[in-house]
């Protein structure tokens, strides 16, 4: 990851929403603007927007989800550990809504430093990370 | 190449509907943005990058089959007519308001023709009248699919079902009837701890493109007339707990008048049909478990002379099993069964009252397959089956034109190919 974008991740929050027992979730974060921390208190807050139920925050300005493949090992962890679901449900859902007219899937993006740069170029974003593949220039806020 | 030309022309059609429908969406902000005497041409791009979205899907089947043909000439040969393709696109324009369009190209055997058909498959406007924390009510307006069981609004989209083949109680003699309606639709959400609550009520006209029900009434492939559709409704209640738990029970009643230029004694004929459906479904990490029952009602009354008033009563349900033995790899055992009539379920007694010329394997249909499915990644999806049929009760008339001879016992293995973006 190049200096500049280090830099810009310096004013991005990372902000641990619930913990878990495994040590595999433990490394997981799901990230967001600092203006919509305070909108995620449960883990039902959480699946809300990651099946695409809750579609815009209190502020008006519509959520971005971005999500890794579904056959990402990362993926399947976050699924299962922070949404408490299993990768094939979520994928019925999305699948149910895009097919339907009824709504969208989230947004699909590569890699770890995909979902970084695309959350840091929108405020309203939400994604998660593995803590283990970030640089240590990120700052996280544990409001816990 | 004529059939390249008209596959072309399909596409186009559909096309147009898309550019049309993307258009009109973008107008209403052209018009919002008169105000400024400078167009602000960065929120034009991010509506166009962050709120428009297309996505799509393509499906190609091979058969190869005993006894009987399913689906092109696949009789101890191989046939491909099974292409299913759309192209979608949704725009949410604010919290409650979104707009929504799919165009559907399809080319099934005999039925649709080598040329296949395109369609719109759905164009909606959803709105939200109420919204709390736990609470959404909202009114759609448009051409909306059917929410009935568990399959039936993504019937065509593979990526959505475990089998190529779906049971008897979604096939194919029944599809137009029951796909979609020209109306409205009522619906309420309710989200608790303990589970989901949903309600839809769906009202208006079903698609006129009824084919392969005349050719059942007539008893004909070369079908004279057709249907046209009369307000009908339909509804449905579900409740499901984190996609774990989903037990639905649906009810359908569509009425469709026939009409024809030319008198004949099919003349005066209405054809309504009342279905109720009760759906069940576990969702394990490693296993899902599917089962469905169907009932059927259905009345031909006042035709001239072609057919008495006739009632008849209907069944239909499977159970399903789908093991995930890998993330991307699961294993299906399905058991399905229709009876087109519960008081002649062997069809035994309208063999005889029609002394022979009704054979009574129309009237029931069973069905053993399995299946595997392997999601290769995120875009590219394998499905194989194989299917052992007792019965001819689901035997398309179009494919298997010859009527005597069709076989009692028959089968077909089946592999997909699909593509989603």
């Amino acid at each position: 990851m190049k200096k500049s974008k280090q830099k810009k991740l310096y004013y991005w929050l990372l902000y641990l929403i619930l913990e878990f027992n495994s040590p595999l979730i433990n490394a997981m974060e799901v990230i967001v603007n600092v203006e919509n921390n305070n909108q995620i208190s449960s883990f039902h807050d959480l699946q809300s927007i990651f099946i695409m139920r809750k579609r815009y925050w209190d502020s008006g300005e519509k959520i971005s989800v971005f999500v890794l493949p579904d056959n990402n090992n990362m993926h399947k962890a976050f699924v299962k550990e922070k949404l408490q679901m299993f990768p094939h449900q979520i994928r019925k859902i999305w699948d149910r809504m895009t097919y339907t007219g009824t709504g969208q899937p989230p947004i699909i993006v590569r890699s770890i430093s995909e979902m970084l740069e695309k959350i840091q170029q929108n405020p309203n974003a939400i994604g998660y990370i593995d803590k283990r593949d970030v640089n240590e220039s990120i700052h996280y806020l544990n409001l816990e | 190449m004529s059939q390249f030309i008209t596959l072309t022309w399909n596409k186009t059609f559909y096309y147009c509907i898309l550019i049309t429908l993307i258009a009109c969406s973008n107008l209403s902000f052209a018009i919002e943005s008169e105000d400024n005497s400078v167009l602000n041409w960065d929120k034009y791009q991010q509506i166009w990058t962050d709120d428009i979205h297309f996505h799509g899907f393509i499906s190609q089947a091979i058969f190869h089959s005993y006894g009987n043909n399913i689906w092109g000439q696949s009789k101890d040969s191989l046939s491909a007519d099974l292409t299913e393709m759309g192209l979608n696109v949704y725009y949410q324009y604010s919290r409650d308001l979104s707009f929504a369009a799919q165009g559907l190209y399809r080319r099934a055997g005999e039925l649709t023709g080598s040329e296949g058909e395109a369609s719109l498959d759905y164009a909606l406007v959803n709105y939200t009248v109420f919204r709390n924390t736990d609470t959404r009510i909202g009114i759609m307006a448009g051409k909306i699919k059917n929410p009935i069981g568990i399959y039936n609004q993504t019937r065509d989209v593979s990526f959505t079902h475990p089998m190529i083949f779906l049971p008897f109680a979604y096939f194919e003699k029944s599809r137009n009837i029951l796909l979609s309606m020209t109306g409205g639709q009522v619906y309420a959400e309710h989200n608790t701890a303990w589970g989901d609550l949903s309600f839809s009520l769906n009202y208006g006209l079903s698609l006129d493109k009824n084919l392969a029900l005349l050719a059942v009434i007539q008893r004909n492939p070369a079908t004279t007339g057709e249907f046209s559709p009369k307000y009908s409704f339909g509804t449905r209640f579900k409740y499901d707990f984190n996609k774990q738990y989903i037990f639905a029970l649906s009810y359908y009643e569509i009425d469709l008048d026939y009409e024809s230029e030319i008198d004949n004694p099919f003349t005066g004929l209405n054809f309504s049909i009342q279905e109720f459906w009760l759906s069940l479904q576990y969702n394990a990490e490693k296993y899902s478990l599917t089962a469905e029952y169907k009932l059927g009602w259905s009345q031909l009354l006042g035709a001239k002379s072609a057919i008495p008033d006739t009632k008849n009563f209907s069944e239909f349900w499977y159970v399903q099993a789908e093991y995930r033995l890998l993330d991307n790899l699961a294993a299906t055992l399905r058991y399905d069964q229709a009876v087109a009539d519960v008081y002649d379920r062997t069809g035994n007694k309208i063999q005889n009252a029609s002394g022979g010329f009704f054979p009574a394997h129309f009237m029931y249909n069973q069905d053993i397959s399995i299946g595997l499915r392997w999601d290769i990644n995120h875009d590219w999806m394998l499905k194989g089956e194989y299917h052992h049929l007792h019965g001819a009760s689901d035997v398309s008339v179009f494919d298997n034109p010859n009527l005597n001879e069709i076989a009692t016992d028959w089968g077909f293995y089946a592999m997909q190919i699909s593509f989603s973006f």
